[in-house]
């Protein structure tokens, strides 16, 4: 079965029309990435002040202890 | 379980009518399908026993190999099942007037081998269930798919065993031997981590 | 921009190769003599095929991995695979029943290579729901292994399907070489590779998506830690 002119044609449109959507794509992967590669700074970062503060609530409660700190 | 299945054959054969060449096409599906779900009702029950009273932290503590647990589940499903199919059998070809055709020891083949498949991944989900949320939903949801190879196969060989088609029949029963296997050897490398937690 | 340019560089790669085997695939490759241009829904089909294959097999690989050494990073690998799996096994039956509808008249038929692939596909749904209910994140991991490579075992019998039995899905890859045109080949291979450079990328975002979800939670407990809740 050989192929029309018009058929090649169609082909070539179906081309483009698949890479069109493929660069959308794209720049969403790169968006994605991007973000992605933030977020794992961020959490980084924040894990790192973590290991450094010191919170005083842990080690000595101002109230009595049978009282929940959601109430404090 | 009994009346379950019992109930199950009338079912079937009520809402099918009564036209008896239709019956018999459809008969090794439908006998398979209400071994699936009363299957699937017993294998639930495998181990929402233990939960009560912390029965399963118990077993778990008890001296000797985690897998005499599995085994002994296995084993129990496996039997209850098989009770189960031989009992149900004559009265699914009595109500659906299906002639009874083929050496039985072939039909208690098909029914051990059947079973087995059924109940091997069955009792390794249900482990699995038995700690998770939602678990009952999960074991439906995942025992189905890992039972259709189960299911193709004991339908045709109980199909061809009809039929009296001998060449096919011995294809299907390889298979499910095969599947068997595959399925006994993987939870017995498993079991140890599912129980673990 | 520049810098942007710098942080993912590889990436970059991946435009130029799937914009080429789009070409390759739709304008360059010979029209088949028989099935004509449907004969290009093939090579979308046998890129996704293999993603499919590598995927799984990277999460069962992470699965044994983490049953051996407890190590939740193995876990995050199985589930980015196994997701990302999934939604190509999608691309796979979508891609089958049209070129099916194409070659042989119907959508769907109950043969042995069509039904296994879709007994992965659900067994492999199961899995990610199974991920989505449990509570306990290191019985999630465990479990969810444990099914991993129960549904592995389909992925063996799913490949050598065509081969075992009288399937009327066609065998491309046999001993003898690849059974196709030189031509086609070579679109053929472009394609695989473009979609497993497309599977890189996004394994790379979901594991880095999945790595923060988890980091964000040990954060969370520290926090609850130090109050004392």
């Amino acid at each position: 079965m050989m192929m029309t002119a018009q058929e090649k044609m169609y082909l070539l449109f179906l081309f483009l029309a698949y890479s069109a959507l493929f660069v959308v794509m794209f720049g969403f992967m790169f968006k994605m990435l991007q973000k992605t590669r933030q977020l794992a700074r961020d959490i980084a970062l924040l894990a790192d002040e973590e290991g450094k503060q010191d919170l005083p609530v842990a080690d000595a409660p101002s109230v009595a202890p049978h009282v929940r700190s959601r109430e404090l | 379980m009994m009346i379950f299945v019992v109930m199950m054959a009338f079912l079937f054969a009520l809402s099918l009518g009564s036209h008896v060449a239709d019956l018999h096409a459809a008969l090794p599906g439908i006998l398979w399908m209400a071994f699936l779900f009363a299957g699937m009702i017993g294998m639930g029950k495998t181990f929402a026993n233990e939960v009560r009273e912390e029965a399963l932290t118990g077993l778990i503590l008890a001296p000797g190999d985690k897998i005499a647990i599995y085994l002994a589940k296995l084993t129990g499903a496996f039997v209850f099942m098989v009770l189960i199919e031989i009992v149900s059998t004559p009265l699914f070809l009595e109500v659906f007037q299906v002639p009874w055709r083929g050496p039985w020891t072939l039909w208690l083949l098909i029914l051990a081998l059947g079973a087995a498949g059924f109940v091997e991944v069955g009792t390794l989900l249900s482990t699995m269930s038995v700690h998770t949320s939602s678990g009952d939903l999960i074991l439906t949801m995942l025992l189905l798919p890992l039972e259709i190879p189960v299911m193709i196969m004991t339908v045709q060989a109980t199909r061809d065993l009809l039929t009296l088609t001998r060449a096919g029949f011995w294809l299907w029963i390889h298979g499910l031997i095969a599947y068997d296997a595959i399925f006994w050897v993987l939870p017995l490398m498993l079991y140890d981590y599912v129980w673990e937690v | 921009m520049k810098k942007l340019v710098k942080a993912d560089g590889w990436y970059w790669l991946l435009l130029p190769l799937m914009v080429g085997a789009l070409y390759l695939d739709f304008v360059w490759s010979p029209d088949d003599r028989i099935l004509g241009a449907s004969q290009r829904i093939f090579y979308f089909h046998m890129g996704a095929a293999a993603v499919v294959l590598l995927a799984f097999s990277i999460t069962a690989v992470a699965s044994v991995t983490y049953l051996l050494t407890r190590n939740l990073a193995w876990d995050v690998w199985a589930a980015a695979s196994a997701e990302i799996g999934t939604v190509f096994t999608t691309m796979v039956l979508v891609s089958g029943t049209l070129w099916g509808r194409a070659a042989w008249g119907i959508w769907w038929t109950w043969d042995p290579r069509l039904t296994s692939t879709l007994i992965l596909w659900v067994l492999f749904a199961g899995y990610l729901l199974l991920r989505d209910s449990s509570d306990n994140v290191y019985r999630r991991a465990t479990y969810a292994a444990v099914l991993a490579l129960v549904a592995f075992a389909d992925v063996p019998i799913d490949y050598m399907a065509i081969r075992w039995w009288h399937s009327i899905h066609p065998v491309v890859i046999t001993d003898h070489g690849v059974n196709m045109a030189p031509h086609m080949v070579d679109a053929m291979l472009v394609s695989i590779v473009a979609f497993i450079g497309l599977f890189v990328t996004w394994m790379v975002i979901r594991v880095r998506l999945l790595r923060t979800e988890m980091a964000i939670d040990q954060v969370k407990n520290l926090w609850r830690g130090r109050a004392g809740v």
